[in-house]
């Protein structure tokens, strides 16, 4: 999965992603195969300095009082046997003194950490991952993508049991009570990052990395940076500690640059499409003035009384040769905008729904809008341009989002990827008000725009590329009223079919 | 009306495309005037003295001396000289500086045949 240039939802790598080295992709992670740890070895640990202290006196006790008289012997014994409870219970008292030192240690550290830190039980979803491989599930992400309710069901068993103060200080909330509970409750239900933990257990990542939004108390959404090293235990799972660093403020900068980028390559396109157009209209309108005025030479001259017949041939050859001239323009500024060759490979259109997905984040998120996306299992790769493909998508992404911008109710846009004999069809369709049907074929003519500011090209370059790939595009009516874009491209094996 | 008096009424075409050039030559030679091409303005300005057309029809955007630098050169040695400017790519700010510096007309390419020869025709019956 390539990283976009203009990506702004930014996907920040797992630097330890796997276990060691490369296993197999259907390997489980070692934590879910290893049996809960034994507890014994450390309780021969832990015994035997408590039994030194203890058994070391009584069995001396019980030494020096050998062969000596049955009371003298008791009273050794005795002794012996005060000694070591002196000694098992300074032991103790150690024991106690040094966990109590470890846990204001790790509170302090906890508590005085200055980046928000949170403790969160992940067994209930360690656990539904764990049962998903066992099922022999190894795609946990095109699984859930299917099964929105369950992903968000699962979101909702994991628990935030504790904050530090760090959080509280950031966030503004006035106690812990805003944050400790379901994790659910912080992410809204446009959330596309949950899925890539359940992704990253499944795959027994050792650290997890990714942004996401959450919604504070006061209902405003901040961007976040979660951090957390992976548990290698399954025991571990019910107190993962996760850092979560505020980066509300770097992704508007980001959005802002990316903002300014677009409207300066806009600025650049609309300069350049002018210098061309200024370029074309010389060269069409040269070898045309030519024709008119050869062609109203030569009908001055046969309008003479006494013709002039040579000036006339002469003069309607020019129009000939120059109309041929007028031919040339055109056919060279056709190569000059014609498809450049297509970087084609096998693509799977189920990724690439999934990161156009992502390189729309940020123009989906603005418009509240939340993308399913629903896959026939087992697709056949389609012979493509992937860089091209997800073009297209994540206009017609931008599109959907866009169209529900002024809508009331739900603004969720479908992908459906579904298998047709020797194709594959991507259909994106929102809940939008629709394209009513006299307007749909005029929808993809260049510089048809229906939004301020658009130029028209957005759909007709995306039909120009889907029909360069022998695909096709076109639009009807999504079941709630919508507009479904349809995307159908022919599969890699046609050919051999 | 063409042709009338003896010595037909010169007008000097100037247009890098040879095209056009001829084109040009042959639809002002139609219409009675006497037609004498330049390649480019630096041809006409040396020519001048030799010839005095009555009527200068240019290209605006030539390479070299422009359409617009060859009016000006002209305002300073011939002011009286009347001076048609013609482009293949006709834009408001063009058609105002054109009119400015004292251009009679500005034909935008290809241009229509009547108000072409009204143009002219104005060029030499305008006192």
């Amino acid at each position: 999965m390539g990283q976009g240039s203009g990506q702004v939802f930014s996907r920040w790598p797992s630097l330890a992603s796997a276990s060691d080295g490369s296993p197999a992709a259907d390997a489980r992670p070692a934590w879910m195969l290893s049996a809960p740890r034994r507890r014994w070895p450390g309780l021969v640990e832990d015994g035997a300095r408590a039994g030194l202290a203890v058994l070391a006196p009584a069995l001396l006790a019980g030494l020096a009082g050998w062969g000596m008289a049955a009371g003298q012997a008791a009273a050794v014994a005795g002794a012996g046997g005060l000694l070591a409870a002196l000694f098992a219970t300074l032991h103790v008292a150690r024991l106690r003194r040094a966990l109590r030192a470890s846990e204001a240690r790790f509170s302090a550290i906890f508590e005085r950490a200055g980046i928000s830190m949170w403790r969160e039980d992940w067994s209930m979803a360690a656990e539904a991952v764990a049962s998903l491989r066992r099922a022999g599930v190894s795609d946990i992400e095109s699984h859930f993508a299917a099964r929105p309710a369950e992903l968000r069901a699962l979101c909702g068993r994991v628990l935030i049991k504790d904050v530090n103060a760090f959080t509280l200080e950031e966030t503004g909330a006035r106690n812990k009570a805003a944050f400790v509970g379901p994790l659910d409750r912080l992410l809204p239900p446009t959330d596309q990052t949950f899925v890539q933990w359940l992704v990253a257990l499944g795959r027994g990542d050792r650290f997890f990395r990714s942004e996401a939004h959450i919604v504070r108390a006061d209902g405003q959404q901040s961007d976040v940076l979660f951090t957390a090293m992976l548990p290698r235990d399954r025991a571990e799972f019910s107190d993962i500690l996760v850092t979560s660093l505020d980066i509300t403020a770097y992704k508007q900068a980001q959005a802002r640059l990316a903002a300014a980028e677009s409207d300066l390559a806009r600025a650049a396109r609309s300069i350049t499409v002018g210098a061309v157009s200024a370029s074309i209209a010389h060269e069409v309108n040269t070898p045309l003035a030519a024709v008119a005025a050869n062609a109203q030479a030569a009908l001055r001259w046969l309008r003479r009384p006494e013709p002039e017949l040579a000036e006339v041939t002469a003069a309607l050859e020019d129009v000939v040769s120059e109309a041929r001239r007028a031919r040339d323009v055109v056919a060279r500024t056709r190569s000059l905008f014609g498809t450049a060759s297509l970087a084609l490979a096998p693509v799977d259109l189920v990724g690439a729904a999934r990161e156009a997905t992502l390189l729309a984040e940020r123009e989906l998120r603005a418009n509240g809008a939340t993308v399913l996306i629903t896959a026939d299992p087992d697709l056949p790769p389609v012979t493509g341009d992937l860089v091209q493909i997800e073009q297209v998508l994540v206009n017609l992404l931008v599109n959907a989002a866009q169209a529900m911008a002024g809508s009331r109710g739900r603004r969720d846009v479908a992908i459906t990827v579904r298998g047709e004999p020797g194709a594959v069809r991507v259909t994106v369709s929102d809940a939008g008000p629709g394209v009513p049907p006299e307007q749909r074929a005029r929808i993809f003519e260049p510089f048809h725009s229906t939004k301020p500011g658009g130029m028209g090209m957005g759909l007709a370059i995306c039909r120009s590329c889907i029909d360069a790939h022998g695909g096709d595009l076109w639009l009807d009516e999504a079941p709630g009223g919508g507009a479904a874009f349809h995307v159908r491209l022919p599969t890699a094996c046609r050919a051999a079919a | 009306m063409p042709g009338r008096g003896l010595t037909p009424r010169s007008v000097a075409i100037v247009d890098d495309d040879p095209a056009i050039r001829l084109a040009l030559t042959r639809l002002v030679g139609s219409l009675g005037y006497a037609p004498t091409p330049f390649e480019n303005g630096g041809h006409l300005l040396a020519a001048l003295g030799t010839i005095e057309p009555g009527c200068i029809i240019t290209d605006l955007q030539m390479p070299g001396l422009s359409g617009l630098d060859l009016l000006h050169q002209l305002r300073l040695r011939r002011p009286r000289l009347r001076v048609i400017l013609v482009t293949a790519y006709p834009s408001d700010v063009n058609r105002r500086r054109a009119l400015a510096s004292g251009a009679f007309a500005y034909l935008a390419k290809p241009f229509d045949a009547e108000e072409f020869e009204r143009c002219l025709a104005g060029v030499f019956d305008t006192p």
